[in-house]
């Protein structure tokens, strides 16, 4: 198994649980030294005591939730007291992480009484505060509510664009993979099956995909583009099963799997405006709660899916039969 | 009229000794109330020095016969005290193997003896502690940018509340021993008299108010040093976060 993660890079390492993935990153944050081979950093070989080192330039973000027994804030600042980071710039830090989680307002509770989607994003707070080179998240929106889950993805996305920080996560899920990195390494029984962009991997994987119903919205359709060909990623508009035309954006024409992800479709009544290219109006068909979250399905001439929490629900009163509008941006479409 | 005068001079020499015996009795109560703190005290802080290593070592590390060696720490905790003072007495017994030290019936043997009572709580208490605390905690600290002391030392203060727990405890255990104080102490007036012996003797009397009264002392001090300790807790968790 050989595993590159260049600098500024976002790379995911999917797998089914038990593949190997957690082992790979405790390696890779220099947490466990590996029982053959090599972890080179920088060009160099490290072992034993240079793990240290290390460490102070790699974080690791848990995949359970692992927080000390004193508040949010005294936890984010954990990393910087053991770098002697003067008080000031550390309130600066501390500051400045739970604004990105949106955690600031609860700075001062008691971090064992938030809820476990919060305590998930302050540990995601914690490793951010001390701006390390390289972070690895195992799983970082495994059991995540679809709001917390929206922050993890977007805060990831911020620094690596921002500070320019390495980031490898983990994940099982494929179409998470494919919204947050571009480079993937498919991993099976501790050995790599498949390494490169996360687009084409799915491309091939799709009838197994949708066989093992991995995913919602799945549909097939043909592409056209719309102004010119230029080369590219451009907007071209698809049309699904002859019945409706959605727009989307990709470098691909002519035939096509798209997939619109549950949670990147606005649910309103009566039509909302909006830069979204996409707003298709239907009927109610199926109202599915889980938990926090309910999937409302919505005919509009194909059934989607769309996801939304459990208090919109409610504030919207949407029953089976209702007429209701769905929105989403051609860039939520993936098209492969 | 002498006869008068004589009763009025029964009379005043009676509230005088009263009054002796009075102020005498409050004397030595506050001086048996002082000598249980300060032998129990001392002999909780004792226990600690070698409880909390031995703890600590058996909490955080995994090794051979580690259960075996927790397993006997806890089945001491059960020893009646009666029979370690037994045992203890035989050995400081003037033919005892360490009879030339000539401990017993002194204050120090009653420290010793209370100590070796209380140690196997706190090694069972601390130990429990912290390998309840869960392991990834060292990780955390670890890839959080600790070097290996500094992730022990937030596993310890993880751990802080149940270590707090068991210095209350054998405290606590100390001072309300009687089996130890008196077999080892010989309850000897202005010496080695303590609260638990003073309360077994002013019953055995039938002085009841007496013992019901230095039991509600005991009671009262045992409440005040446990709330104390937990502001203490609070205290120190703040300064160790800070």
């Amino acid at each position: 198994m050989n595993i590159r993660a260049d600098h500024g890079e976002m790379l995911s390492l999917i797998g089914p649980n038990g593949a190997g993935k957690t082992t790979a990153l405790r390696v890779m944050a220099g947490l466990l030294e590996p029982t053959s081979g090599v972890l080179l950093f920088e060009d160099k070989i490290l072992s034993g005591n240079q793990l240290l080192g290390l460490r102070r330039q790699a974080t690791l973000v848990f995949q359970k939730p692992l927080i000390f027994s004193t508040t949010v804030s005294k936890n984010v600042a954990y990393g910087l007291r053991i770098r002697n980071v003067s008080g000031i710039e550390t309130d600066r830090r501390v500051k400045e992480a739970l604004d990105l989680v949106q955690l600031y307002p609860m700075r001062d509770r008691f971090a064992r009484n938030l809820s476990g989607g919060e305590q998930k994003r302050l540990n995601l707070a914690m490793a951010i505060a001390i701006e390390p080179d390289i972070l690895l998240l195992d799983e970082p929106t495994a059991f995540l509510d679809p709001d917390s889950r929206r922050i993890v993805e977007n805060v990831l996305k911020d620094i690596n664009r921002e500070q320019g920080s390495t980031i490898v996560i983990s994940t099982h899920d494929m179409m998470q993979a494919d919204i947050l990195t571009r480079k993937a390494v498919m991993i099976k029984d501790g050995k790599i099956i498949g390494s490169g962009s996360a687009t084409e991997m799915i491309r091939d994987r799709l009838e197994t995909l949708i066989f093992e119903d991995a995913t919602l919205n799945v549909f097939s359709g043909v592409a056209q583009c719309m102004n010119g060909s230029a080369h590219g990623s451009r907007l071209v508009q698809v049309r699904i099963n002859d019945v409706l035309s959605i727009e989307a954006i990709t470098d691909r024409e002519g035939d096509v799997t798209v997939r619109i992800p549950p949670e990147d479709i606005v649910l309103s009544r009566g039509s909302i405006l909006s830069s979204a290219r996409n707003t298709l109006r239907g009927k109610v068909t199926d109202v599915d709660i889980k938990n926090a979250t309910a999937l409302i399905t919505v005919d509009v001439g194909v059934n989607l899916v769309t996801q939304i929490t459990r208090g919109s629900l409610e504030r919207l009163h949407v029953a089976i039969g209702d007429d209701v509008d769905v929105t989403f941006k051609a860039s939520s479409v993936r098209v492969y | 009229m002498s006869s008068r005068m004589e009763e009025w001079r029964l009379w005043t020499i009676q509230l005088e000794t009263d009054e002796v015996a009075y102020m005498g009795l409050q004397d030595e109560i506050v001086e048996i109330t002082l000598r249980a703190l300060s032998i129990s005290g001392l002999a909780a802080l004792l226990a600690a020095s070698v409880g909390l290593p031995i703890g600590i070592i058996l909490g955080m590390y995994r090794f051979r016969g580690r259960d075996s060696v927790t397993g006997v720490f806890r089945a001491l905790m059960s020893v009646p005290t009666v029979a370690l003072g037994l045992v203890l007495y035989l050995v400081f017994s003037r033919s005892g193997p360490l009879g030339f030290l000539e401990l017993l019936y002194t204050p120090l043997a009653l420290v010793i003896g209370q100590s070796i009572l209380v140690v196997p709580i706190i090694v069972s208490i601390t130990s429990e502690t912290i390998s309840n605390v869960d392991p990834l905690i060292r990780d955390l600290s670890r890839t959080l940018g600790a070097d290996e002391r500094a992730a022990a030392a937030s596993v310890l203060r993880e751990s802080l509340g149940g270590i707090v727990l068991a210095l209350s405890a054998s405290f606590s255990r100390a001072i309300s021993e009687l089996g130890v104080a008196l077999m080892l102490g010989g309850n000897i007036q202005g010496l080695t008299r303590v609260l638990t012996t003073a309360i077994a003797l002013e019953t055995t009397r039938g002085e009841i108010l007496l013992g019901l009264g230095l039991t509600v002392i005991l009671l009262t001090l045992m409440i005040a040093f446990n709330l104390l300790l937990n502001q203490i807790e609070k205290k120190v968790k703040w300064w160790l976060w800070e």
